[in-house]
């Protein structure tokens, strides 16, 4: 993600919303 | 942000059926003695210490078993263990019958074991550990859980802005103790040894996680947050923690050369070539930076001093304002009971021992943060430390999820 918004090749809501998807499916697994 | 652990529901599974194990047999007559849980006489407490302590402080170690030994008779079997791949031997440890009493552990390391049930519950105890009161909260939280405390902290250590003194000094520029500073100095110094093209007025790598969140919750932001219904949700999109990446993205872009896959891994022997004027890293790294492996794959050949020699200090993360520096993420180390342990009140007492007041400060003198704010002055007023303590009396931490390894 990070390495993404750095090299521009993802704007930093877009990167963002990304993980945060993926950070809340991975908190919430049982 | 991929840490070390690898969560396992089968080995949380036999955690939690080795805790439930632990406490029964320990209540049906174990080895402490009804009348006198602390009389050691006859007994081994089993300690697992990470090798810093072996090589940075040993004698604290030693301090701390002979009080403990003249207090409770009991003897102490300090065992050191590395930190490459430690946590296989500790999951592989904890599943079968033959445990350490007290284990070292990596704050980020706690939650895998303190959310599986592998340490003993000392929270009836923690008032009688010193600093209680005012515990880190980056140590004390991943031991934490629904109101219980499983682990004590131990020390801690804060990342700082290193930078080269005789580059600012060339420039005309003091060390920055604002972001606009920061940007208005790292602009400067791009300008004026930019001819270079190795030099990083800040050399930031795209994926210094550790970086990124002291922007992000420096600008209010957080990585994520757990709602009452204890359903956690991912926070990185709120408007302050894109604030707070938009300001790590602008170093990194503007200032920062280099290859934009690397992590902060090898940014010492980097840092330490002489190309950067800026790096964000932790205490310890302001003697890394300046004295690195002559043969990184031969440790048996020493350390030869760098180009930047003598060239760097250090100052806390500038924020937005003066004097009020970034959070930093505080890495450290906490100390728990096994669950499994037969002499837990034992192995309670040697933590008490071995994070008492008196040994944390043998920790100070040795360069290290100790595990409490109240410390924290001490700590700052040991020479070429005052940055790195100041840096931790403003921390923050990945959030405390059983799940956080995953992400």
């Amino acid at each position: 993600m990070l390495q993404n918004i750095v090299t521009k090749k993802q704007t930093v809501d877009a990167a963002a919303k990304a993980a945060d998807a993926q950070i809340t499916t991975i908190l919430n697994k049982s | 942000m991929k840490r070390r652990i690898a969560v396992a529901a089968a080995l949380a599974a036999t955690l939690i059926g080795a805790a439930a194990c632990g406490s029964s047999s320990n209540k049906a007559g174990g080895t402490p003695t009804a009348a006198n849980p602390l009389d050691g006489k006859g007994k081994t407490l089993t300690v697992w210490l990470m090798v810093d302590a072996q090589s940075g402080w040993p004698q604290a170690v030693a301090d701390a078993n002979a009080k403990f030994t003249k207090d409770t008779g009991a003897q102490v079997n300090v065992q050191y263990q590395q930190w490459t791949n430690h946590l296989a031997k500790v999951d592989t440890t904890l599943a079968g019958n033959q445990v350490p009493d007290v284990m070292e552990l990596g704050n980020t390391e706690e939650p895998k074991y303190v959310f599986g049930g592998a340490f003993a519950d000392l929270s009836s105890q923690v008032s009688s550990f010193d600093n209680s009161s005012s515990w880190l909260s980056g140590l004390s939280g991943p031991c934490q859980t629904d109101g219980k405390t499983f682990c004590v902290p131990y020390y801690a250590g804060a990342r700082v802005l290193i930078y080269r003194t005789d580059l600012f000094t060339a420039a005309g520029l003091k060390p920055p103790t604002t972001y606009d500073e920061l940007i208005s100095d790292a602009t400067t110094l791009q300008a004026k040894y930019g001819k270079d093209p190795k030099f990083s007025a800040f050399y930031m790598p795209s994926r210094y996680w550790y970086a990124a969140g002291a922007f992000i919750y420096g600008a209010g932001g957080k990585i994520a947050d757990k709602g009452a219904d204890g359903k956690w949700t991912g926070t990185l999109e709120s408007q302050q923690s894109e604030a707070g990446l938009t300001q790590f993205a602008t170093i990194a872009q503007k200032f920062s050369k280099g290859d934009p896959t690397k992590t902060e891994a090898d940014q010492d022997a980097i840092f330490s070539q002489g190309h950067s004027a800026m790096l964000y890293g932790n205490g310890w790294e302001l003697g890394a930076v300046q004295s690195q492996p002559k043969d990184p794959n031969d440790p048996t050949k020493g350390n030869v001093d760098t180009a930047v020699k003598g060239k760097v200090a250090a100052v806390p993360l500038p924020g937005a304002s003066a004097g009020n520096p970034l959070p930093s993420f505080l890495g450290g180390s906490d100390l728990a009971v096994t669950a499994k342990s037969q002499n837990k009140a034992l192995a309670a007492e040697w933590i008490k021992d071995f994070t008492s007041t008196n040994i944390q400060q043998e920790l100070i003198a040795k360069g290290v943060l100790p595990n409490a704010t109240a410390l924290l002055p001490q700590a700052a007023a040991q020479p070429g430390n005052e940055a790195t303590a100041n840096a931790a009396k403003n921390s923050w931490f990945t959030p405390l999820a059983a799940n956080w390894a995953d992400v």
